[in-house]
């Protein structure tokens, strides 16, 4: 059997989509004009002529944060795990040792624990690996703010579900496995997302101890050539949007997935 | 059944909620009633191994009910909770919410469960609402279908903790009536409600609390008709003028 939308909702749709896409290049349109409209007045003229002879290090600058980005995904959320376990934890040493982390990771700049980290710390355990010691750090910043993500979601399944869980005779174990778990990773995901966005931008802070990342790159770049700072800037930008834009659309895409009504 | 308490007390920080309980109770279908607070609640957990006593020892059908994890874990897999209200996992569809105990406690495979958990909803004409999500259904289908997943295993008795409560009447009704089947082919039930009509005419027997104890327990029939301690005479008086 053939289907198909009635004429007239299909119209309607068809309208919706082009009104969509008319609005979205007009938001496009109006923000790249007041931005080449500033750089006409701060009289800068852009020409990106001159940055493709450095497309290689940007490349391999791209590649390094991408690395960088997602090893630290991986870490930071382990790492948030284990915080926001130990911080419902019934063993008082292991939640003093959570909130302590917490308070010193959350009330103080990540340049400052890059420094220290780095410098201190990484000097003291020989930790010379410029590339495990900015995952090591970045993971640890971010496994903070993770870990409230985690332990906020948690919370918000209400205590009824582990007893409803309990009487139909499922251990502790499966409870986590097939009450808690699905429902965290829902209520959690939209938050994560935007965690992960932050440890893609946050990376660029690395470039204080000389990560080549895109940043870095970019420094070096605009060094030696001033008169292509703003382009390199510009592009900088761009091929960072490229790295956040797709876990915006992937954290959407995943809370359309796995949405049941509340 | 065959419950024997011995000595039974619990208490919440302190609080005192059930103090020194003994008694020998028989039967197939008991209604407890009792005022709000009076510890009805309570003694149906520990009978369900969702609380353990603080102290004295609970028997049923002659085996004690251990208080370890273990122990508890196994006589919830015998026998059927139903709570008050939101007793379904929201993240799962109503025949999951059916077939998730059936699946990883009672080792059925996916087919068999959704095979036998299909039968009770087609059964209770709920075969519509299979696929749905719990807080799509209303209240009384929330509590039919808890009451599904709650005796689909064939335990030896199910546990309710006033399942209509938080219903409006007429749905209310429909639990109830479903209740009253299933009663009624001999599947044996503990039931906290404040249905006093159901109580009486449903349930054989019934169990009044009172004051942090069991102040009467026997044939329904006979406990309306012939009230023995004041205090449930009073409550009696007190239900019957809203009734």
């Amino acid at each position: 059997m053939r289907w198909a939308l009635p004429s007239s909702l299909s119209r309607m749709f068809k309208k919706e989509v082009i009104k969509k896409i008319i609005n979205g290049i007009l938001v496009l349109l109006s923000l790249g004009a007041f931005l080449l409209l500033s750089a006409r007045m701060a009289n800068i003229s852009l020409d990106f002529s001159e940055l493709y002879v450095s497309r290689l290090r940007f490349i391999q600058g791209f590649i390094l944060t991408l690395q960088i980005s997602g090893v630290s995904m991986l870490v930071s959320l382990l790492i948030g795990t284990l915080v926001a376990t130990a911080r419902q934890s019934q063993n008082t040493y292991l939640r003093y040792l959570a909130k302590a982390y917490l308070e010193l990771i959350r009330g103080t700049p990540l340049l400052v624990q890059i420094i220290f980290f780095y410098y201190v710390i990484g000097t003291a355990w020989s930790l010379d690996q410029r590339f495990v010691a900015g995952v090591l750090i970045l993971s640890i910043f971010e496994g903070a703010y993770i870990s409230e993500i985690i332990r906020g979601g948690y919370i918000s399944i209400e205590s009824k579900q582990t007893e409803i869980a309990k009487a139909i005779g499922l251990t502790k174990p499966q409870t986590f496995r097939y009450v808690i778990l699905p429902q965290l990773s829902v209520r959690v995901l939209p938050a994560l997302a935007g965690q992960f966005a932050s440890v893609i931008k946050d990376s660029s802070l690395l470039s204080t101890i000389a990560v080549i990342e895109l940043m870095q790159v970019t420094k070096e770049i605009t060094a030696t050539n001033f008169g292509i700072y703003f382009e390199s800037y510009l592009v900088l930008a761009g091929m960072y949007l490229l790295l956040t834009f797709p876990v915006s659309l992937f954290s959407k895409y995943l809370e359309r997935r796995l949405r049941y009504d509340y | 059944m065959i419950i024997d308490l011995n000595h039974v007390s619990k208490s919440f920080e302190g609080n005192p909620v059930l103090e020194d309980i003994s008694a020998h109770l028989d039967f197939k279908s008991c209604a407890i009633l009792g005022p709000s607070g009076s510890g009805k609640s309570t003694l149906l957990r520990i009978l369900g191994g969702l609380l353990p006593v603080d102290d004295g020892t609970v028997d049923l059908n002659g085996q004690r009910l251990d208080t370890s994890e273990k122990a508890l874990i196994d006589h919830r897999r015998k026998i059927g909770f139903v709570f008050q209200s939101n007793g379904l996992f929201p993240h799962l569809s109503a025949l999951q919410n059916i077939t998730l105990p059936l699946i990883q406690v009672h080792g059925y495979s996916e087919t068999e469960a959704n095979s036998l958990a299909m039968t009770y909803l087609k059964r209770f004409n709920l075969e519509a609402q299979a696929q749905q999500s719990p807080v799509t259904l209303s209240g009384g289908q929330q509590q039919r279908i808890a009451i599904i997943r709650a005796v689909v295993h064939k335990p030896s008795m199910i546990l309710l903790d006033e399942p209509t409560s938080a219903l409006d009447p007429d749905l209310s009704v429909e639990v109830l009536e479903m209740l009253k089947e299933l009663i009624q082919e001999g599947l044996h039930v503990i039931l906290v409600t404040h249905h006093l009509g159901f109580a009486k005419n449903v349930c054989e027997h019934m169990m009044f609390i009172d004051d942090k104890k069991i102040l009467e327990f026997g044939y329904s029939k006979e406990l309306f008709a012939q009230p023995k301690s004041t205090e449930w005479k009073q409550f009696l008086a007190k239900m019957n003028e809203f009734e």
